[in-house]
C-alpha cells in the first residue's frame, strides 16, 4: 500500500510558508527586491514570454466592474511618456501600453503583458508630469523586475494543494491515513500559510517597486519631491481619508448590538487582511524612499517639475469631457438613489461619452433607482443607455452585457436575455474572468449540466479562476446541502464545547 | 518642553473639504530635528527645531525650488520639502471602487485598496 501519509507530509512541507519563502528564487519569483537601489546601475532585464497583450486588454475590459475609458489623446500621450522610461531603462522595444481603467478609487496597476492600467482618479489627483511618471515607473518596475511570477508560483501551489486535499480525503475515506486531520483543515492552513508568505514578498517588491522608481526618474531629470514623494504622499491622504470614513461607519455600528456583531467580523477581517497585505504601510514606504533618496545626488533631487504639457493634455477637449463626466458618473453612482443621482448620469453620458461602460451602468443605475422610488416617466427606455457601449466594439465592457442579460432574465425575457449573454460570451469567452457570471447564468437560465461543464472547462483553460468557477457551478440544491452540513458541523462543535465546559 | 507656535490648520480629514497643503510630520518619521532657512534655496540654515516641538499640521504658505514656506512664532522660515511629509488633495472616491482582484493574476497595484 502507498504511504500517503508521508508522501503528503512530504509535499505539504515543501508548501510551507518557509519552503515558500525560501523557495522564491528557485521558484521564479522575479529580481531579488533586496537588490534594487535608488542610485546604481539596474539588474540586468530578464528575457521571457510575454502574454498577448491585446488579450490582457481584453481580460481587463472583462475583469473590471466599469472596464477601460478608451481616449485616444490621454493614452498617446501616456504612451509617449512610458516610451520614455522604457528607454531609460534600456528596453525600448518592450511590449506593453498604458490604459485608462473606470476607476474611482486612486488605482495604478500593471500585468505581465507589459500594459499599464491608471484610473481617472490618478489623472485628476497628479499635479505635474513627474508625478504621472513616478507612478508609471513604478508599476513598470514590477515589469522589468519580473514580479508577476509571485503570481504564477501562488496559482502553481493553489494547484497542488488542490491535488493534496483530494489525496488526503481519498486517503481518509480508505483509512490510509491514521489520525491526519480532515482535508478541509489542511486545505485551510495551506491557505492562510500561502497568503502570509505571498504577502510578505509582495511587500518587499513594492518597496523595490518604489525605489527603482525614484532611480529611473530622478535619472530621467523629473523631480523626486514632485515625483515619487508626491505619489507616496497623495496615497497616504487617500488612506487618511479612508480610515476616517471608516471608523465613522465602525462608530454607528458599535451604536446597536446587531451592529456590534457585524464590526466583530469587521475587525477579524481587517486583522487579516493586515498580516496578509500584500502592500507595506504607506507610511513606511515613505520613510525607506526618504532614507533611499539620501543616496541620490541633491542636484537630481530638487528638478524643477513639469507641469505645463500635463495640464494641457487634462485640459484638451476630449480628455476634460471625459474627467467631467466620470465625475458625473461616480456622483450617481455614489448614491443611485439621491434625489439628483440619475440627473448626474444622463450628464456623464452627455454626446459620445455615453459609449463609457461607466456612464452606460451609470445611467441604467441610476435610472433603475429612480423607476422602483415611483417616478413612473424613468421606466421608459430603461436598459437602452447599456446597447450604446454594447454597440461600440473598442468600448464594450464584460460586465455591460452581464447588467443587461440580468435585468432581461428579470424581467421575465429569458430568451432575449440569453441572447444577450450568448453574444457577450462569444465576444469575452477568451478571458477567463467572464466565465464564473457566464456559468452562474446559464445554470439559472439553462441548465445546470452546461453549467458544470463549462466549469470544468474553465478550470482547465483558466487555473486562477478554477475556485470561482466551480463555486458558479454549484446548483441551488447543492448550496443547501451545504450550508446544512456546515449548520450541522457548527452545532456538533458547539455541542461538544459546551459538554466540554461542563 | 516648549512648542512651537507654527500657524496650523484644524484637522485632515474632510473628504473633499481639503485645501491649502499642509506639514503631517517629518520625514523619515524617524527624523529627529528640521532645519530652518531664510530663504528657499539657501545652503546654510539659520535655526534647527527638535521633532517633538512641533505641533502638527502646519500650513505650506508657499513653495519654491524644493523649499517650503512656513511660518513660525511669527516670522517667515522655509524648510526643505524632501524633510518633510506633506498632505495633498486627492480627487478620487469609492463609488466605483469595486474590481475582482482577488480572482485575477495581475499585479497588485501602487497601493492595496483603500476603499475597504
Amino acid at each position: 500500500m502507498i504511504n500517503y501519509s508521508k508522501s503528503l507530509q512530504n509535499i505539504i512541507a515543501c508548501l510551507s510558508i518557509a519552503a515558500l519563502l525560501a523557495g522564491c528564487q528557485s521558484m521564479g519569483m522575479g529580481v531579488d527586491p533586496s537588490k534594487i537601489s535608488a542610485v546604481s546601475e539596474l539588474p540586468a532585464a530578464t528575457d521571457r514570454d510575454w502574454p498577448d497583450q491585446k488579450q490582457d486588454v481584453l481580460n481587463q475590459r472583462a475583469r473590471v466592474e466599469l472596464g477601460l475609458i478608451r481616449s485616444p489623446v490621454l493614452e498617446n500621450y501616456l504612451n509617449g511618456l512610458y516610451n520614455k522610461i522604457k528607454k531609460q531603462a534600456g528596453v525600448p522595444n518592450w511590449q506593453g501600453k498604458v490604459y485608462i481603467v473606470a476607476n474611482s478609487n486612486l488605482t495604478a496597476y500593471a500585468t505581465a503583458a507589459g500594459n499599464i492600467y491608471i484610473s481617472p482618479s490618478w489623472i485628476s489627483t497628479a499635479q505635474s508630469e513627474d508625478e504621472i511618471v513616478a507612478i508609471m515607473s513604478h508599476e513598470f518596475g514590477h515589469v522589468y523586475l519580473h514580479y508577476h511570477e509571485l503570481e504564477k508560483t501562488k496559482v502553481t501551489a493553489d494547484q497542488a494543494a488542490d491535488w493534496i486535499t483530494l489525496g488526503a480525503a481519498i486517503a481518509q475515506n480508505t483509512n490510509a491515513l491514521n489520525g491526519w486531520p480532515v482535508a478541509d483543515l489542511f486545505a485551510t492552513g495551506y491557505s492562510a500559510s500561502r497568503d502570509i508568505a505571498v504577502g510578505h514578498y509582495g511587500s518587499s517588491q513594492e518597496l523595490a517597486a518604489d525605489k527603482f522608481a525614484l532611480n529611473l526618474t530622478t535619472k530621467m531629470g523629473y523631480s523626486y519631491e514632485a515625483g515619487v514623494k508626491a505619489y507616496l504622499e497623495h496615497q497616504a491622504t487617500w488612506e487618511d481619508l479612508n480610515e476616517a470614513r471608516q471608523k465613522e461607519y465602525e462608530d454607528k455600528l458599535a451604536e446597536s448590538f446587531t451592529g456590534l456583531g457585524t464590526l466583530a467580523s469587521i475587525k477579524i477581517s481587517q486583522g487579516w487582511k493586515y498580516v496578509t497585505s500584500d502592500h507595506p504601510k504607506t507610511i513606511d514606504r515613505m520613510d525607506a524612499v526618504a532614507i533611499a533618496a539620501d543616496d541620490v545626488p541633491p542636484k537630481l533631487l530638487g528638478k524643477k517639475p513639469v507641469v505645463k504639457p500635463f495640464n494641457a493634455i487634462r485640459s484638451s477637449g476630449t480628455v476634460a469631457s471625459m474627467l467631467k463626466s466620470f465625475s458625473f458618473a461616480m456622483k450617481g453612482l455614489e448614491n443611485p438613489n439621491a434625489v439628483d443621482a440619475y440627473d448626474n448620469a444622463k450628464k456623464s453620458a452627455a454626446g459620445s461619452n455615453n459609449r463609457f461602460a461607466y456612464s452606460a451602468i451609470a445611467v441604467f443605475k441610476t435610472q433603475l433607482a429612480s423607476a422602483l422610488n415611483g417616478n413612473v416617466g424613468s421606466s421608459v427606455g430603461l436598459g437602452r443607455s447599456l446597447d450604446a457601449n454594447i454597440n461600440s466594439e473598442q468600448d464594450r465592457a464584460w460586465k455591460v452585457y452581464v447588467t443587461k442579460a440580468e435585468f432581461l432574465a428579470r424581467l421575465g425575457q429569458v430568451p432575449a436575455a440569453k441572447n444577450t449573454m450568448d453574444q457577450g460570451f462569444a465576444y469575452f469567452s477568451s478571458a477567463g474572468e467572464a466565465w464564473p457570471e457566464a456559468i452562474l447564468f446559464y445554470g439559472q437560465y439553462e441548465s445546470w449540466d452546461k453549467a458544470k461543464k463549462m466549469a470544468a472547462t474553465c478550470s482547465k483553460e483558466f487555473p486562477a479562476l478554477a475556485k470561482a468557477c466551480k463555486t458558479a457551478a454549484i446548483t441551488p440544491a447543492e448550496k443547501a446541502e451545504m450550508d446544512r452540513r456546515a449548520q450541522e458541523n457548527a452545532n456538533r462543535l458547539v455541542n461538544k464545547l459546551m459538554k466540554k465546559d461542563k | 518642553m516648549k512648542k512651537y507656535l507654527i500657524a496650523s490648520g484644524l484637522a485632515l480629514l474632510a473628504a473633499s473639504a481639503i485645501g491649502a497643503e499642509q506639514i503631517t510630520s517629518l520625514s523619515p518619521s524617524g527624523r529627529t530635528e528640521i532645519e530652518l532657512f531664510n530663504k528657499a534655496g539657501a545652503a546654510q540654515s539659520v535655526k534647527t527645531i527638535p521633532a517633538i516641538e512641533i505641533s502638527f499640521p502646519v500650513n505650506v504658505q508657499a513653495s519654491e525650488s524644493g523649499f517650503l514656506k512656513v511660518n513660525v512664532e511669527g516670522k517667515t522660515y522655509w524648510l526643505k520639502s524632501t524633510q518633510v511629509r506633506i498632505q495633498r488633495d486627492v480627487v478620487a472616491s469609492c463609488a466605483a471602487a469595486a474590481e475582482r482582484a482577488e480572482r485575477v493574476g495581475s499585479t497588485p497595484g501602487l497601493a492595496g485598496n483603500s476603499c475597504k
